[in-house]
């Protein structure tokens, strides 16, 4: 599932660090959220929308294949 | 618990995370050198001396405000669960359909260490079907 993360991420002038800690996982996890290989729990997807201030579904994009579409 | 962060806050999670992988795998090490040069009761207090410091390590880094292990570590340990039960599961039951196939053909005959190993897969396939049916019905 493609997901706007790091763009999110970035705008904020946040590290993957950063905001791993902010949300209470492991720098891992948000490196592999953003490289579109782990998709997160609701539980997690949630706490990003929370933390970011907008819907899960202004980050993570049901159904987009890899150009976006 | 504030201490405790405080001391353990210096690193990350990603830190302490390889530190406890190395000392669980030293554990491991200790205690299959020890047999292999013939001083398995070193080996064998090396290993439980170690596996004892990273549990309480593991613990303690549990316990406060570092993250350790999450979601995906949760994820990552059940796909190498998956895969181990695949292989031991799936690979037994080619090994051994074949081995019995061949043992009543008259070919081959099952030694005692053959027919052990034959029940302990058994064994472990049974508690597979267990545990499926258990949280089949819990889910």
């Amino acid at each position: 599932m493609k997901n706007r993360l790091r763009e999110l991420r970035e705008e904020r002038g946040l590290s993957q660090r950063e905001l791993a800690e902010r949300v209470g996982v492991t720098r891992q996890t948000i490196n592999s959220v953003e490289r579109g290989r782990y998709d997160p729990s609701l539980e997690l997807a949630f706490e990003l929308a929370e933390f970011f201030g907008c819907h899960t579904e202004d980050i993570f994009l049901y159904g987009a294949d890899e150009d976006g579409v | 618990m504030a201490e405790t962060n405080g001391f353990l806050g210096r690193y990350s999670g990603e830190t302490y995370g390889r530190v406890l992988g190395a000392v669980y795998l030293s554990a491991a090490v200790v205690f299959l050198a020890g047999m292999w040069i013939g001083r398995a009761r070193i080996g064998f207090i090396g290993f439980v001396a170690l596996f004892l410091v990273g549990l309480i390590a593991d613990f303690a880094v549990q316990r406060s405000s570092v993250t350790v292990y999450d979601e995906r570590d949760n994820e990552v340990s059940r796909r190498a669960s998956e895969a181990n039960g695949r292989l031991f599961g799936g690979g037994g039951f080619v090994v051994f359909v074949c081995l019995m196939a061949a043992e009543f053909a008259g070919v081959y005959e099952m030694g005692v260490v053959v027919e052990s190993l034959f029940l302990s897969w058994s064994a472990f396939v049974l508690t597979w079907g267990v545990f499926y049916t258990y949280y089949s019905y819990r889910l």
